[in-house]
């Protein structure tokens, strides 16, 4: 073996310009996937964490029944905040914070023309530990202030469509949750844009305290958003928290952000199928290298495998002989190709990469591209494969060879 | 040609007779509307009452209200509960707004909207004048009960017909049938328990609305009603409605 070894080696250097460029059909392909899954995978590391930190919290409470008519956001179907389940959420020490929301529909009207919004009224100090990141999508004025209690902020866009600046004063006007029309005045101190695609347009953030009663809900919420100490338990959590809350009087549902956001799951899937599909052309494409080269190979060596097996190599060492050609080009060239890769994902994650995805209204989303042990696993393997697929029709051809018509060079 | 001739006669009498019926009859409801009208909603009076609405979920509102006209014009002021002190209802001619206490400007809404939630909406309680809003036809007498068909005179009036039972000596309503355009029967108003109140004049002072659709009612009673009582001219104009 170790005599093969060193022939192989040697016949590998004998040709260095075809040597390089296979090596470097193999380099390219190697890169190439390792910075799109870098991309991807940085990309849904993104998603996830502005859902969760943006918009949803890590876990969801809703009233059993809440989501089937999520379009109509019927105020009856609410979550009354009763003291046991205060002290339920206040007593778990895997949560962090819980912030009761309400979302409802109603008219907003700038003294002369109207407009339809989804209301959020939530608790600002509770929100903000919840979804930190939220605040960052203010793009003008100010977040919520203490200091004015019938404060909004407001998707640009909508304020833009009823000329809304910073500092207006708007009426809003809803259904009540017990079917009675009623209204407030309010003020506009910020305008809200986006980073995720997706993102409604008309959406009102205001303070609880002073919807909830303009409502008739006081006490009650149709959501409660939770953010959990440690993130990556939130399965687990979710289903404690189910087995507590869905033997209740009112019974109520657990969600992760996988269940509320269904848009963004359809996305990712997509866009790993996209991915699977670069995987397959790559594939092919490292294949077919270093395969033209072991058939080349074995073509010009007729003569040569003829000599070596007259002088006794058997079949079986002349096949092992090409499969290890092989497998150093292709093990080579992953090398070359994760460590060149590696580095350009390792800077580019430092950095990150600005994305504004289509239909996003402002803040582009910073994507920072990884690398995970999965990822170097799944190339090594994909290296060594396509290294021993490509070679063997070669090896085996070269093998079939009869010595005597080898010899002559036939 | 002698028997021809009292045919014909004979033909021409009853064709006028009928058309002259006909022409009675409508001229007969019509009248006993327009007593009903004036028995119930004078062309100016102030009013005192109470609305009960049972909801879905089992609960239920009571709003003290007070209900004043002047003519064409009708003003809804709510008293109870606290939650609601401030609301205000105005109806000038065919609009009705809406005044909030946490709202600057007045809201235009609309007539078919439930007022509180409950089954009478906004047109039940403020537009008054059946009249107005009407064509009667009587279709035939129940003992000394009058059945009137009423007809919208146009499209702004929110049920396309009524059938009204009316006591044909008093005017006094008995029970109103409400029908959509598509003739689908959707509420019923009972009129019951008769009250002599301030001005004299015997109305009554309990109205049992059912929502036949939602299968869930309302209770609207009249605590009191004075034709002689109202309210300035100016109070039933928009600058002074709103703050």
């Amino acid at each position: 073996m170790r005599y093969l070894i060193r022939v192989a080696l040697r016949n590998v250097f004998r040709n260095r310009k075809r040597t390089a460029i296979t090596l470097a059909a193999v380099f390219v392909g190697i890169v190439v996937i390792i910075f799109v899954n870098g991309l991807l995978a940085g990309l849904h590391l993104s998603f996830n964490d502005q859902l969760t930190k943006g918009v949803l919290g890590d876990l969801q409470l809703q009233r059993q029944g809440y989501r089937d008519s999520a379009e109509s956001a019927p105020l009856t179907l609410d979550v009354p905040l009763d003291d046991s389940l205060r002290a339920m959420l206040d007593g778990n020490d895997e949560i962090e914070a819980w912030s009761p929301r309400i979302r409802f529909g109603g008219l907003v009207s700038n003294g002369e023309d109207s407009a339809m919004f989804l209301g959020m009224a939530v608790d600002p100090e509770k929100e903000r530990v919840v979804t930190p990141k939220a605040l960052e999508n203010v793009v003008e004025g100010t977040w919520l202030r203490d200091d004015v209690p019938n404060g909004v902020v407001m998707s640009e866009q909508l304020a833009h469509s009823l000329h809304l600046k910073v500092g207006d004063e708007i009426t809003i006007l809803s259904n009540t949750r017990e079917g009675s029309m009623n209204g407030r005045d309010f003020q506009l101190l910020g305008l809200l844009s986006s980073s995720l695609p997706n993102a409604p347009g008309r959406l009102i953030v205001m303070d609880r305290s002073i919807v909830g009663p303009m409502l008739f809900m006081d006490n009650s919420a149709t959501e409660i958003a939770i953010s959990l100490r440690d993130p990556a338990h939130a399965q687990d959590v979710g289903d404690a928290l189910r087995a507590k809350v869905s033997p209740r009087a009112i019974p109520l549902s657990v969600y992760g952000w996988k269940d509320l956001s269904p848009f963004f799951v359809d996305i990712m899937q997509m866009q790993d199928m996209v991915f699977g599909i670069v995987v397959a052309v790559l594939f092919l494409m490292v294949l077919t290298g270093i395969a033209n080269t072991m058939l080349m190979s074995v073509f010009e060596r007729t003569r040569e495998i003829g000599t070596l097996m007259a002088l006794g190599m058997r079949r079986r060492s002349v096949v092992m002989l090409f499969l290890l050609e092989a497998l150093m080009l292709g093990v080579t060239g992953a090398l070359l190709g994760l460590v060149v890769g590696g580095t350009v994902v390792g800077l580019l994650g430092l950095h990150g990469i600005p994305f504004a995805a289509p239909g996003t209204s402002g803040a582009a989303l910073t994507v920072y591209p990884v690398i995970s042990t999965t990822t170097v696993l799944i190339v090594v393997v994909f290296a060594v494969v396509c290294s021993l697929v490509s070679a063997f029709y070669p090896a085996y051809r070269a093998s079939r060879l009869e010595p005597v018509a080898a010899l002559r060079g036939a | 040609m002698i028997r021809h001739r009292s045919l014909t006669a004979f033909a021409l009498a009853l064709l006028t007779s009928s058309l002259i019926a006909s022409v009675a009859s409508a001229q007969d409801a019509t009248d006993i509307v327009r007593r009903t009208d004036a028995l119930m909603a004078p062309q100016s009076f102030e009013a005192r009452m109470t609305m009960d609405v049972d909801r879905d979920d089992g609960t239920h509102r009571t709003y003290e209200l007070t209900l004043h006209r002047r003519d064409d014009n009708s003003l809804v002021l709510f008293l109870a509960p606290d939650i609601e002190k401030g609301r205000k209802m105005l109806r000038r001619g065919d609009d009705i707004w809406m005044s909030l206490p946490n709202v600057k400007r007045p809201v235009r809404v609309s007539a078919r909207q439930s007022l509180m939630g409950g089954d009478f909406n906004n047109a039940d309680v403020l537009r008054l004048s059946l009249v107005k809003d009407y064509t009667a036809h009587l279709d035939k007498l129940e003992g000394s009960t009058a059945v009137i068909t009423l007809n919208a005179r146009d499209r702004g009036v929110t049920y396309a017909r009524v059938v009204a039972r009316i006591d044909v000596a008093t005017g006094i309503p008995v029970r109103y049938d409400y029908f959509t355009e598509s003739g689908k029967y959707v509420k019923t108003l009972e009129f019951s328990a008769l009250k002599v109140m301030s001005d004299g004049d015997s109305r009554p002072a309990t109205w049992n609305m059912t929502n036949l659709v939602t299968h869930r009612k309302s209770v609207m009673r009249v605590v009191d009603m004075d034709r002689n009582k109202s309210l300035p001219d100016a109070d039933y104009t928009l600058g002074r409605f709103s703050r």
